[in-house]
């Protein structure tokens, strides 16, 4: 009986013949390591960018996302549940979209991106690293959307593939991460220092929980970090919390939690802070950090207002506002 | 012209038929009629990369995983 160890996220689990990594979809057949999702997507959805939510990253364009089951983390809160939460073979239903057949699709769709995303990529690994290859050759682009809980040397290897990630920092406090979410805080700060320095346009979402991790002072650190580390120019998308899966016990964030992590994030130095799941809040649109014109206003995942210049800058002052406009 | 095609013929058969047998109380019986629901496609036995035999497994001093 070979045991073997995979080596793609920091759990490095220790898996016996027949048995599944705790992403349930990695599997030992044999003393060979199955990634079993290869070309099994359960997700597939044609979705606003705005959706991910990459805000400097090609506004308003339309971007093939998909999603195998399994997931490396374990939130409480989880939205996908039914989805992250169950190995390929509990799924319903699971479609045979083997790389050239998705990229195909996504081109056929009028796509000009390809978003891994809904459960954590980092468990369809391969799928994502292939699909990506094409797409670039394809001329689409790679959107990782993730918690970044992955080793270094892999991530490393798919940077080079990546245009765009939205990476979640669920709490600046790995006992949080513990508790909720199953996994630790420091491979996720690597990773996302790994992502800024390899290129890759970054984003950070934070779903801030009542009582949870909506402590200003955690909030302020948290800011502090990005700067110095990510840099000023990184966008920060505050989250709104709804009771779901196994946090029922919790109500949903107040917009007001929401308005003071804004601001905190702001004082601390962030130039673009946004506030999300709440419909028509003002921090769903990006605004000039010169002198405060608005720049894109959304409502929900709708652009109804752009006044970004052709080369992404304020029109008034002319600052460059950092993100991937064309 | 008959536009009833033979399928079609065979599949109205098998309807009264299982009809006949629930009216009877006997639709159990036509459980062996019902065509399976198609299952999901296989997994996928591709080989996934970042592994190592349990035995092989040794850390050179300047590994870093994302856990250290």
């Amino acid at each position: 009986m070979t045991e073997v160890v995979c080596e793609l996220c920091p759990r490095e689990c220790r898996i016996p013949e027949g048995g599944a990594g705790d992403c349930r979809v990695r599997v030992n057949i044999d003393g060979k390591l199955r990634a079993t999702t290869y070309g099994r997507p359960s997700a597939i959805h044609v979705d606003p960018m705005e959706k991910k939510p990459l805000y400097h990253f090609r506004p308003g364009s339309p971007v093939f996302s998909i999603a195998t089951a399994g997931c490396n983390l374990h939130c409480l809160n989880c939205q996908n549940w039914q989805l992250s939460q169950r190995g390929g073979e509990e799924m319903e239903q699971i479609y045979h979209l083997d790389p050239p057949e998705l990229i195909s699709m996504a081109m056929a769709q009028g796509c000009e991106s390809i978003a891994y995303t809904y459960s954590d990529p980092v468990v369809f690994y391969e799928y994502v690293h292939d699909s990506s290859e094409l797409a670039h050759q394809s001329g689409l682009r790679n959107v990782f959307i993730t918690a970044a809980y992955i080793n270094q040397k892999p991530l490393h290897r798919l940077c080079r593939l990546l245009d765009a990630s939205n990476t979640d920092l669920k709490a600046f406090d790995d006992r949080f991460y513990r508790e909720t979410n199953g996994a630790s805080l420091q491979p996720v700060l690597n990773a996302l220092v790994t992502l800024r320095e390899e290129g890759v346009w970054l984003e950070v979402t934070n779903l801030l929980i009542p009582t949870l991790n909506d402590d200003l002072a955690m909030i302020r650190r948290m800011a502090k970090w990005i700067r110095r580390e990510l840099g000023e120019q990184t966008p920060l998308h505050f989250s709104r919390f709804q009771p779901q899966y196994r946090m029922r016990n919790l109500p949903a964030t107040p917009t007001e939690t929401l308005d003071r992590a804004r601001r905190e994030a702001m004082d601390a130095g962030l130039h673009y802070v946004y506030v999300g799941n709440v419909f028509g809040h003002e921090g769903n649109s990006t605004y000039c950090p010169t002198d405060g014109t608005l720049l894109i206003q959304r409502v929900g995942y709708h652009i109804t207002e752009y006044n970004l210049t052709e080369d992404g800058r304020c029109p008034h002052c002319k600052q460059s506002i950092a993100g991937v406009w064309q | 012209m008959n536009r009833i095609t033979k399928a079609r013929r065979v599949q109205i058969r098998r309807r009264r038929f299982l009809k006949l047998l629930s009216a009877m109380g006997l639709g159990i019986l036509a459980l062996p009629a019902i065509p399976a629901r198609r299952g999901p496609a296989p997994l996928s036995l591709r080989e996934a990369d970042y592994y190592r035999p349990r035995d092989q497994v040794h850390k050179p001093p300047n590994y870093r995983s994302g856990s250290e």
